[in-house]
């Protein structure tokens, strides 16, 4: 499993309606901005890319995803990693994001 | 008695999360409204006179602080919520702000509600203030920085101050005026927060400001502008050669 529901589990405890929101605001959320940060990688828009995995990273690391928040690390250091550098892992979290995603369509 | 929050971050999950949070665990906090954006979140500060307000760093339309300047009067509290990696959180610690890293702790909320009620109510204001001059503020020098005292705060200005001697697990802090003010912050959080400022540890017990560097003497001594001799470790004689001749 990709995605980890402990801390939801621990915030909803048994009530499943609240755990049921959180999970679907996870697929209404996460998949429009993932777009954005392929746009991004595309055009080599730094900004854009930065702006998607800043966007992402708390609710991804919250589902026990903490990729995007080392790579935010890495892009918002000082001197901060160059976007060619850190395109393959990039590319890499987003196919990880993808299946935690169809983890997730399961689940509701 | 019911303290009147408002959540202004432009990511409906850390509104949603907070939300749930404060109403599980803070019920005296209550959430009068949320904002994505800076400009509703202006809106919505006028319009409810919250007591205290989550701030996101990093606004779609302008940053939070950018957001706080464009009120006349702060009369609420403010914690500021941001990414762990983010590049203001230095501008934060500087200013002594409280701050929570997203995804919000629980543990961490509770302790910065503590903090929160346990504060003077014109205590953290006054703080943001100071920030909000501070980053209108070229020159390092003419900052501010504010110190957390029991009674109450200290505001230094970086210019005056010649030095700070580390011991243990608090500071001297050696001023332009020759007095010396005691911080219960180690050398190291000044060192974090000053290195970027002009101030170099050139030992393990001394942090120096180069503006008050006159000379390094051959003995690999510092003679500071209140004639006070400071000594470089050996291992930083180099390094702190290569500081002075960078400052010139």
């Amino acid at each position: 499993m990709h995605i980890k529901l402990d801390r939801l589990d621990q915030l909803c405890g048994k009530n499943k309606v609240k755990k049921h929101q959180f999970l679907l605001q996870f697929l209404e959320l996460v998949p429009p901005v993932l777009e954005q940060v392929k746009v991004g990688l595309k055009n080599r828009d730094r900004e854009k890319v930065r702006k998607g995995i800043h966007f992402l990273a708390p609710q991804l690391s919250f589902f026990g995803i903490s990729d995007f928040t080392l790579i935010l690390g890495q892009l918002d250091a000082q001197p901060p990693a160059s976007l060619e550098k850190l395109k393959g892992t990039i590319e890499q979290s987003l196919l990880k994001i993808n299946k935690a995603m169809a983890e997730v369509r399961q689940m509701i | 008695m019911k303290i009147k929050s408002l959540i202004i971050d432009d990511n409906p999950f850390i509104i949603d999360l907070l939300t749930e949070q404060l109403r599980q665990k803070h019920p005296t906090v209550e959430v009068l409204a949320t904002a994505l954006s800076g400009k509703e979140g202006l809106g919505k500060i006028r319009d409810l006179q919250p007591d205290l307000i989550f701030l996101d760093v990093e606004l779609p339309d302008m940053t939070g602080f950018e957001m706080l300047a464009q009120l006349q009067d702060i009369t609420f509290q403010t914690i500021f919520i941001t990414s762990f990696s983010h590049y203001a959180i230095k501008a934060i610690r500087f200013n002594a702000l409280d701050y929570l890293v997203k995804p919000i702790d629980q543990k961490e909320l509770t302790q910065a509600l503590k903090r929160f009620q346990s504060s003077h109510s014109s205590f953290n204001p006054q703080q943001v203030r100071v920030a909000l001059q501070n980053l209108k503020t070229e020159k390092p020098a003419d900052q501010t920085l504010y110190l957390p005292t029991q009674d109450g705060g200290l505001n230094l200005v970086l210019k005056n101050i010649v030095r700070i001697e580390g011991e243990r697990n608090y500071s001297y802090i050696f001023l332009k005026n020759n007095s010396r003010k005691l911080s219960s912050k180690t050398l190291g959080y000044f060192e974090e927060l000053l290195s970027d400022k002009g101030f170099c540890r050139c030992h393990r017990s001394h942090l120096v400001n180069g503006d008050h560097v006159k000379m390094f003497q051959k003995e690999g001594m510092l003679l500071l502008s209140d004639n006070g001799i400071i000594p470089v470790s050996r291992r930083k004689k180099q390094e702190v050669k290569k500081w002075m001749k960078e400052r010139r």
